[in-house]
């Protein structure tokens, strides 16, 4: 994977935050979601893509960086409007409708993910 | 005075076909969903049906009543008519069914259709809920609890381009000559609600007040509400262009709303106009519609080294990092900040949210508190609080900071919504109840902790030296 990469994705740290959550509460989200979800992050258009596993199907549920394991849904989408679907300022359905986010793998099992378990970002 | 000022004029204006709108809208995404189900038993469910009359206007809602329209459901039937034709072939090739076999099962159907009346209404409706949270496994995940809801409407949007002034504003009174200064005493002892409603007495009497605008956006800023807090700030800058406090208070909202480009762009200019820094920006051109970010950044940086103690220097640097999402480095720029002004609240609470965002937790805690003691009817702090918690999957320590920031600021209703997904989160239905009633008093029973926004507590100075901070 591409380290310089990372660096500028914005949405990284998001997802990084999201230890905190399935330290304290992935055990729950796990039982209700059963389902891995692979981000395909690109930070620009025409840039290589940086992936995230986020496995809510599984124990107290993990974020990985990289592809880990079999995947039920891939979502790929743009780093920005990541960071605007985390803030709630796009939501999934308006983002799949726009084309902003594109699925792969079981679509039923798409719709069991919510932005609510994304971190929100605090404010200034 | 403190009622919410918004909601009742957009109550007003939902009219009967808005709701109507609404109701085949949400009908229609969730027959998408059923209509797709492999078991034969979804996609033939009374309840479908009912969606599916719900969603042709066969049937509608008007006061919580369901109407009739003849015509639509004529139309309708002759519609459901050739889709249940359809349906028996499928079916009868699953099963293999003989000729006869099919005839009867179209009548079945056919005759199974039947009017929808008052009590199957309520029974329908009754189903609505429950569909999500039922057990079937395929169902339960696009349309249970907080997972797939967001898949199946459309979040409205809206649009909040104008301030919604408070319809009837005693501080209009012409008896009162100065308000700009009672607005000031009023935040002063902690009823920043009023000093608002003060300060759009004022700007109706003297729009060109650019400072009661700048103080009515800072106010709004500080109660968690940016997008009104971006529109005083305008109005103020328009009225005085090289008002630098309205600049880089622009630059914090738009950094908030994820305006990144506006918010550059402000911080830009805040440079520009500044008598001390104007010549480290005479390389970049003014035109420039899209100033880059490592430009001005660089130039900030300058104006830091030139006067490392100007605190203003100090919050532009880290609103900068804040937008390249650069926490760690946010964080610091705030600490030289507060090293300067230790009293300045808002200064805490930025520290405190580049804390979070860089995933120390209980460092930023104990410097919201900080904030806090500083000010305490402080509402975008309390609400950064309850995220703070949320972000770690501590729904219930969230509820209280959530609820106090809605009982200071009832307008601050986005709030609920975090409220609503922690009471999905941890399976309280009973909480969710009262949470569509949207009203913090309600919650009095649950948390103990909840505030009367009427007596708040004084600022405190005591703790302000203890933090690590000024360890380093």
């Amino acid at each position: 994977m591409n380290s310089s990469n990372q660096q500028t994705l914005k949405s990284a740290a998001l997802f990084e935050r999201m230890e905190a959550l399935l330290k304290n509460h992935g055990a729950d989200i796990a039982k209700k979601v059963q389902c891995v979800f692979l981000f395909e992050i690109k930070p620009a258009k025409n840039q290589a893509p940086v992936y995230f596993t986020l496995d809510l199907k599984n124990g107290e549920g993990r974020i990985m960086r990289g592809k880990v394991g079999q995947v039920d849904v891939t979502f790929s989408i743009l780093d920005e409007d990541m960071i605007l679907m985390a803030a709630g300022k796009l939501s999934p359905q308006t983002a799949f409708t726009q084309g902003k986010l594109k699925l792969k793998g079981n679509v039923s099992m798409a719709m069991r993910f919510s932005t609510d378990i994304l971190p929100k970002d605090a404010k200034l | 005075m403190e009622k919410p000022l918004v909601e009742v004029e957009v109550e007003e204006s939902k009219t009967q076909d808005k709701v109507n709108e609404e109701v085949r809208a949400t009908s229609n995404s969730m027959i998408e969903v059923l209509s797709k189900s492999t078991n034969p038993k979804h996609r033939n469910s009374k309840f479908l049906k009912f969606l599916k009359k719900l969603a042709h206007g066969a049937y509608g809602i008007e006061n919580e009543a369901l109407v009739k329209n003849p015509e639509k459901l004529e139309e309708f039937r002759n519609m459901e008519g050739e889709r249940l034709k359809e349906e028996v072939v499928r079916q009868a090739e699953e099963k293999k069914a003989s000729g006869e076999e099919r005839q009867k099962m179209f009548e079945r159907m056919w005759n199974g259709e039947e009017e929808i009346d008052e009590q199957l209404f309520q029974e329908m409706m009754g189903q609505w809920e429950q569909e999500g949270q039922d057990q079937d496994e395929e169902l339960r995940g696009q349309l249970g609890g907080p997972f797939g809801s967001q898949w199946q409407s459309q979040v409205p949007e809206i649009i909040k381009d104008v301030i919604p002034f408070e319809p009837k504003n005693t501080y209009l009174d012409d008896t009162l000559t100065d308000r700009l200064t009672l607005a000031k005493e009023l935040i002063d002892t902690g009823r920043a609600q009023e000093a608002i409603v003060c300060l759009q007495a004022e700007v109706q009497k003297n729009a060109e007040n650019a400072e009661a605008w700048r103080l009515m956006g800072q106010l709004y800023q500080e109660n968690d509400q940016d997008e009104y807090a971006i529109i005083a700030f305008k109005k103020a800058y328009e009225i005085d262009p090289y008002d630098l406090d309205s600049l880089l208070c622009l630059g914090i909202s738009c950094t908030n709303e994820l305006e990144q480009k506006d918010a550059i762009n402000h911080l830009f200019h805040w440079l520009k106009y500044h008598p001390d820094f104007n010549h480290l920006v005479a390389a970049i051109p003014e035109s420039a519609d899209n100033v880059e970010l490592d430009m001005v950044r660089a130039a900030y940086l300058e104006a830091h080294a030139l006067k490392p103690k100007d605190s203003h220097v100090a919050l532009a640097l880290g609103v900068l990092a804040f937008i390249q999402r650069n926490f760690p480095d946010a964080a610091r720029f705030f600490e030289d900040g507060i090293r300067e002004n230790p009293t300045d609240h808002t200064l805490w609470n930025k520290y405190g949210a580049a804390m979070a965002n860089s995933q120390n937790i209980p460092a930023a805690l104990k410097i919201y508190h900080q904030a806090l003691d500083l000010r305490p009817n402080y509402v975008r702090t309390m609400a950064n609080i309850g995220l703070a918690y949320r972000s770690q999957g501590e729904y219930m320590q969230s509820m209280p900071y959530l609820l106090n920031a809605l009982l200071l600021n009832p307008q601050a209703t986005h709030i609920w919504s975090y409220i609503r997904s922690s009471c999905l989160q941890m399976n309280r239905l009973d909480l969710l109840e009262k949470v569509e009633q949207r009203d913090p008093n309600l919650f009095r029973g649950d948390f103990p902790q909840l505030i009367d926004p009427a007596r708040m507590p004084k600022q405190n100075l005591d703790r302000l030296y203890e933090n690590e901070i000024w360890n380093k």
